[in-house]
């Protein structure tokens, strides 16, 4: 139960690589881009070569930051509770923890991202802006053979209405799309994942600090990892002088935006 | 968490967010953003002194 849950709040398990391994580490060292020499075969140089120098660069992903959440559950409010009080805190915590996780490594992911990008003035809320936005945003990862990996835009609840507006107007069987179903999670070929506002902060997360107010996120999937070593553990555990129990969840967190591909995430500038 | 709801933490973040990611840090001064997250958060510029 614990797992399931967690996997379907993630919006970053969509758009990242997980590793789940139980390594704190992750290597993943890159070699520079080698220079292939075209030359004519009646030119003189024809059937001969320079070997070039090729340099590799360390790259690793350290697991960093702990996420822990917890209660106590004394007995007499599991007893006269008129409910399953023991599954619904887990839920809650669960809950609180996936959020948490989710929330550590998108600001991380915004942040870290080489690529940039300033909206238009009123940025997504302004639907005339937003096939601009899209058309720009596919335009800085377009060309590269990792793009076919399918690209991702994260927004806030905020920006729904922009977006709805621009299906619901663009050309008719897109604007019929829109109108019939509502927000369709894909437009222009982008998958589109909304979060809650808020999400997206200029804050200290664990051991990082962020500075993301008025920011989103965009780029390629599956080129980012975060590792969650074990995935997030559940406790249960008695406690000496109370009575009921212990509950809690806990989870280690790392994210790496590999410095080869870190201009494939773009960091959203709303205007 | 800490989040940055008030220009003292805000201030404060910005120190922090300096020793960190310098580069970054300069990117977005130089493109004002600080800026308008102050003004966001109650922040008002001081006007230039006229000259007499």
């Amino acid at each position: 139960m614990l797992q399931e849950t967690l996997k379907n709040a993630l919006v970053c398990e969509k758009i990242c690589n997980v590793d789940r391994s139980g390594a704190k580490y992750l290597w993943n060292p890159y070699g520079n881009a080698p220079t292939t020499t075209v030359q004519s075969l009646s030119g003189g140089s024809q059937g001969t070569y320079s070997p070039g120098a090729y340099t590799s660069t360390d790259d690793t992903l350290t697991v960093t930051d702990e996420f822990v959440c917890s209660e106590h559950i004394f007995d007499f409010e599991r007893v006269m509770q008129n409910g399953d009080i023991m599954a619904s805190r887990q839920q809650e915590i669960i809950a609180s923890v996936a959020t948490a996780i989710d929330k550590f490594v998108l600001n991380n992911l915004c942040e870290d991202g080489t690529g940039t990008y300033t909206t238009p003035a009123g940025g997504f809320t302004t639907a005339a802006n937003v096939n601009q936005i899209c058309a720009d945003l596919l335009s800085k990862v377009m060309g590269y053979a990792d793009s076919y990996k399918g690209v991702y835009l994260v927004i806030e609840n905020t920006d729904v209405p922009g977006f709805v507006l621009a299906g619901a107007s663009s050309g008719f069987s897109v604007a019929d799309a829109w109108l019939n179903n509502g927000f369709l999670n894909r437009h222009m070929g982008i998958d589109i994942y909304v979060v809650r506002t808020g999400t997206f902060v200029s804050a200290s997360l664990g051991s990082t600090t962020v500075t993301n107010s008025g920011h989103r996120v965009f780029g390629v999937k599956g080129v980012t990892t975060y590792a969650a070593p074990q995935d997030v553990q559940w406790f249960e555990k008695d406690v000496t002088g109370k009575t009921g129990k212990e509950v809690g969840a806990v989870g280690y967190i790392g994210f790496k935006v590999w410095a080869s591909k870190a201009a494939l995430t773009v960091d959203i500038t709303l205007a | 968490m800490e989040v940055a709801d008030s220009l003292e933490k805000y201030e404060a973040l910005l120190e922090a967010y300096k020793l960190e990611n310098p580069a970054k840090y300069a990117a977005k001064l130089a493109n004002g953003e600080f800026d308008r997250v102050r003004k966001s958060l109650g922040w008002v510029p001081k006007e230039p002194k006229e000259k007499k």
